[in-house]
């Protein structure tokens, strides 16, 4: 126990209720003072003091039963550790055969023909180039291809039991609807259980990419932030003009099409918010729109507040009169959906699917992932995604695209290359996490640490999860006070196929 | 209920496993009504004294404690949730690969005849029906199978037969080839009798571990069983050179009609220089029909007590998902059939001359198989304990002529409202 340190988190529920997260284990017990005594002083006191101070303070009855307790918990490697140690994670050949996932992701294009308002390539995100006329040959997204299938071939060898995987992303990749053709058919010919997943901005879908999603199940996913106002105050055409009615057009035809077919393929939406967003009203724009989506799945997200001008440019808009909504009216409106949410669950009564897409993180906080975590803690292993580039570059994802390439299509995996990033990441996370008694909730992935071609801690990011994590803790052990079965009712289909397009 | 306790439901009992001290504590219906309204944090408006001394007593046992308002306790897991892992499967995994390098036996058991499937007995040797022919011997063959399994994370092979060590030089290659996979457990099942000064320098140097399987006290008993004479003294010997050169090794009495009075003698003669922890009966069980079984020992062989084992996170984290055996470990034939387990011989998945193991695993039942907890058996699934006892399903389904079937269990009738374990801390 030389050297190590307490490694947790305490935290109350609204009863008043005190527990403890246990960030070595994962694990969250109750933990009320006498608990909570017992295991700070455990490593630094003598035993009979402990049960002497638990019983004249805490007026304990069962000291030793207790001490009993926590020393076993303790010896079992819970609640601390010695944050001078750190792992050195190595990625090699056997490492990349092992990955929980196996994807590739062919960057079609560069292009796009929206010009949203938080686009990462828009000036509202100085750090990050511009859009560019770039767009992937056949002959590119062929290497690439030759190149994955054979290293998800090698996965597969190891124990992988999916299919590989096959995702077009942008720009927006349905300017490139020839290559993506192209892409298929190769795939399809060389492992006829290749799936194919496309993220489009919706405003191209025409009758020709339609038959196209149809008969290879296509899994599409369309950024749709919600009803007209709220979705064509971000997602515009070059000139300006909103881009609502177009894909609301371009999807009724695709979803007629599959109901004419009886086809169950499912629909997925990205949907992002801002501060000035009212959720209640995207709410219930999806699910009136239940009947000619479905089945569908949406997931909400936050527009990157790192790093960016974006929110800037909403409060001068603000100010000049152009908003309907203030910047309160995520907090407020969120709250309002919180209460609907968390009431439902409390109740045993199923929420909307939309409703509970925005409390996924309560639902996986809830299952978490206990015991040993794994290498990088909840960053994905850099090669289990492979992402390409227009010239043939490897990145460890489509977000990280511009910059640290691991490799390319001619020369394949450069494990210097990875493990230099790898080791970045983790002297960042050891310096800065080390001590945080959450950190192994924390979604931190080399995607908030990029900037400006290297990896920099992102303050603003760990102050904002330093601030969420414990109201999500407090939140769902209150919820589970209430109701220890409130999210049991919450693992249907629907939400098992649109997990799966998460984790891709 | 503490973070380490487990609730389990049966039809008209339940227990609760501590999965701490590794007890498993039965409780009748009334209490286990009472506790389950505990842990759904419904009031107990009207409470008697006896469910308060109860619920006392537990507290005392360190089991659970009183809280003024209500908490959430969370039980201790390992791994992912499986509502997650449902969505994101994990990679297939060889934990154990069972290697029977060939089925041929330099003894004739009396109730192991050459090429009789019949089987009545857990993991052991086995004179198996071959084909002629069609034992893979060569060892390029071993080696690539040998490479498929490492690829699978495979962290141990079990050698099996017949008697293995009548293929020890191809044993030893595989020993190497093993190591130099990255496979560095190795178990080796034996019945003692051939091993020499090669043999032993060979198991030294792989750190092999071994199972020797012992049939009697005395040369005479050996060679009614297994028809050859001064049998008992050379495996008595040899133990003791496993003992003397500190070779890791455990012993296994296989209880039968002609051996069923000696094992005291067998255990006063191996104990001086053997690790009682390390000694352990099997038997010979009546199931399917014959002559070989001891009526003697037929109470334990139907004892499911017996089996229960001290059960931690781990074990019961594995017990709810996965068959105790069929959930990490393959069994790989002589002839090349890959098993969920060396002894289940009709759970035939396909074979490795044909195809690879990964293809053989995804085209065939084997995770059907895998997940064949006793939630699955017919007459384990309303059992409290099902969660703590071992399942040796190659034996049940043998004796039931039914995947799901269940014979030795004395259990069957814990069904029952009226019976109370003994053995087990019962309150």
């Amino acid at each position: 126990m030389q050297g190590a340190q307490l490694n947790a988190y305490r935290f109350s529920t609204e009863s008043g209720n005190q527990y403890i997260f246990d960030n070595v284990s994962g694990m969250v017990i109750p933990c009320p003072d006498d608990v909570y005594y017992l295991i700070t002083h455990f490593n630094d006191h003598e035993k009979n003091d402990i049960i002497g101070e638990l019983k004249t303070t805490y007026n304990h009855k069962d000291a030793g039963g207790s001490y009993g307790y926590i020393e076993t918990l303790i010896r079992n490697g819970f609640f601390y550790k010695d944050p001078s140690k750190r792992t050195s994670p190595v990625i090699n050949e056997h490492t990349v055969l092992h990955t929980p996932s196996s994807a590739l992701i062919l960057i079609a294009t560069e292009k796009c023909n929206l010009r949203c308002k938080y686009c990462v390539y828009s000036d509202s995100y100085p750090l990050i180039k511009s859009y560019s006329n770039k767009h992937m040959t056949f002959d590119v997204a062929r290497k690439a291809i030759d190149y994955y299938m054979e290293l998800h071939k090698e996965r597969v060898k190891s124990g992988f039991k999916k299919a590989p995987a096959i995702v077009f992303y942008g720009g927006e990749p349905l300017m490139e609807l020839g290559l993506i053709k192209q892409v298929v058919d190769y795939c399809r010919a060389k492992d006829p259980k290749t799936v194919f997943y496309i993220t489009t901005n919706g405003t191209l879908i025409d009758d020709e990419f339609i038959r196209l999603a149809i008969e290879n199940s296509i899994m599409v996913t369309v950024s749709l932030d919600g009803n007209e106002y709220e979705h064509d105050r971000k997602r515009v055409f070059k000139n300006g003009k909103g881009t609502f009615n177009q894909i609301i057009k371009n999807l009724t035809d695709f979803q007629t099409e599959k109901q004419k077919q009886g086809l169950e393929q499912i629909i997925t939406f990205n949907s992002c918010y801002d501060s000035f967003t009212d959720i209640c009203q995207v709410v219930d724009f999806f699910e009136e729109k239940r009947d000619m989506f479905s089945p569908f799945s949406v997931f909400l997200g936050e527009i990157n507040p790192f790093y960016t001008n974006y929110y800037d440019d909403l409060d001068d808009l603000y100010s000049r009169g152009l908003l309907e909504t203030d910047r309160n009216s995520l907090t407020n409106s969120m709250s309002k959906i919180r209460a609907r949410f968390l009431d439902d669950i409390i109740n045993d009564k199923t929420p909307s699917s939309t409703m509970y897409s925005i409390f996924l993180g309560l639902f996986f906080l809830k299952n978490r992932a206990k015991g040993i975590q794994p290498i990088l803690n909840n960053s994905c292993i850099p090669t289990s995604k492979l992402s390409v580039d227009p010239d043939g570059r490897f990145y460890v994802c489509e977000r990280v695209n511009q910059q640290f390439s691991i490799g390319d299509i001619d020369r394949g995996i450069d494990f210097d290359k990875v493990n230099r990033l790898v080791n970045e990441y983790v002297s960042l996370l050891h310096e800065n996490c080390g001590t945080c008694g959450f950190s192994r909730l924390c979604e931190v992935c080399f995607m908030h640490f990029v900037r400006d071609n290297e990896l920099v801690f992102n303050q603003e990011f760990c102050e904002k999860r330093r601030t969420t994590i414990p109201k999500i803790l407090e939140m769902v052990y209150s919820t589970l006070e209430a109701n220890p079965r409130a999210f049991d009712n919450l693992l249907d289909y629907s939400f098992h196929e649109a997990y799966e397009v998460l984790i891709k | 209920m503490n973070a380490y306790c487990y609730l389990v439901d049966g039809l008209s009992k339940g227990c609760i496993y501590n999965v701490s001290t590794g007890d498993m504590i039965s409780i009748d219906e009334d209490k286990l009504n009472l506790l389950n309204k505990c842990e759904s944090n419904i009031p107990l408006d009207r409470i008697t004294d006896t469910e308060l001394g109860f619920l006392d007593t537990l507290v005392g046992m360190s089991v659970g404690m009183y809280y003024e308002t209500p908490m959430y306790v969370e039980r201790f897991y390992v791994g992912q949730h499986p509502a997650v892992e449902m969505v994101a499967p994990s990679n297939y995994a060889v934990g154990n690969a069972f290697i029977e390098l060939d089925t041929m036996c330099n003894f004739d058991c009396v109730f192991c005849k050459e090429g009789d499937n019949t089987l009545f007995r857990k993991t052991g040797c086995k004179r198996w029906a071959r084909n002629e022919g069609s034992t893979i011997r060569d060892i390029d063959q071993w080696k690539d199978i040998l490479g498929q399994l490492a690829k699978l994370n495979c962290q141990q092979v079990t050698f099996v037969g017949g008697e293995p060590f009548l293929q020890f030089s191809l044993m030893e290659k595989l020993l190497a080839h093993a190591k130099a996979q990255g496979i560095y457990r190795v178990l080796i099942y034996t019945n003692g009798s051939l091993l020499n000064d090669e043999i032993l320098e060979c198991i030294k140097k792989y750190n092999a571990e071994l199972n020797v399987q012992v049939l009697g006290s005395n040369d005479d008993t050996y060679r009614k069983i297994t028809g050859v004479s001064e049998m008992h003294s050379k495996v008595l010997d040899n133990v003791s050179l496993l003992a003397s050169d500190n070779v890791r090794y455990t012993l296994t009495f296989l209880v039968n009609r002609l051996n069923e009075n000696e094992i005291e003698d067998a255990y006063a003669l191996y104990s001086p220089f053997t690790n009682p922890n390390r000694i352990r009966l099997e038997f010979l069980y009546p199931l399917p029909h014959n002559d070989f079984y001891s009526t003697k020992f037929l109470g334990l062989m139907y004892d499911k007590t017996s089996s229960f084992g001290k059960v931690d996170v781990n074990s019961f984290c594995h017990h709810a998902k996965y068959h105790n055996c069929y959930g990490h470990q393959l069994g790989i034939t002589a002839e090349g059939d890959i098993l969920p387990c060396i002894m289940s011989r009709k759970l035939v998945l396909g074979n490795v001359r044909k195809n690879d193991i990964v293809s053989i695993l995804k085209d065939s039942d084997y995770e059907q198989y895998q997940k064949l907890t006793k939630d699955e058996i017919d007459k384990c699934k309303q059992c409290s304990y099902r969660y703590g006892c071992f399942d040796c399903r190659a034996l049940e389904m043998s004796a039931t002529d039914y995947l799901k079937g269940l014979e030795y269990c004395n259990l069957k009738s814990a069904l029952r409202s009226d019976e109370v374990l003994e053995d087990l801390v019962s309150i």
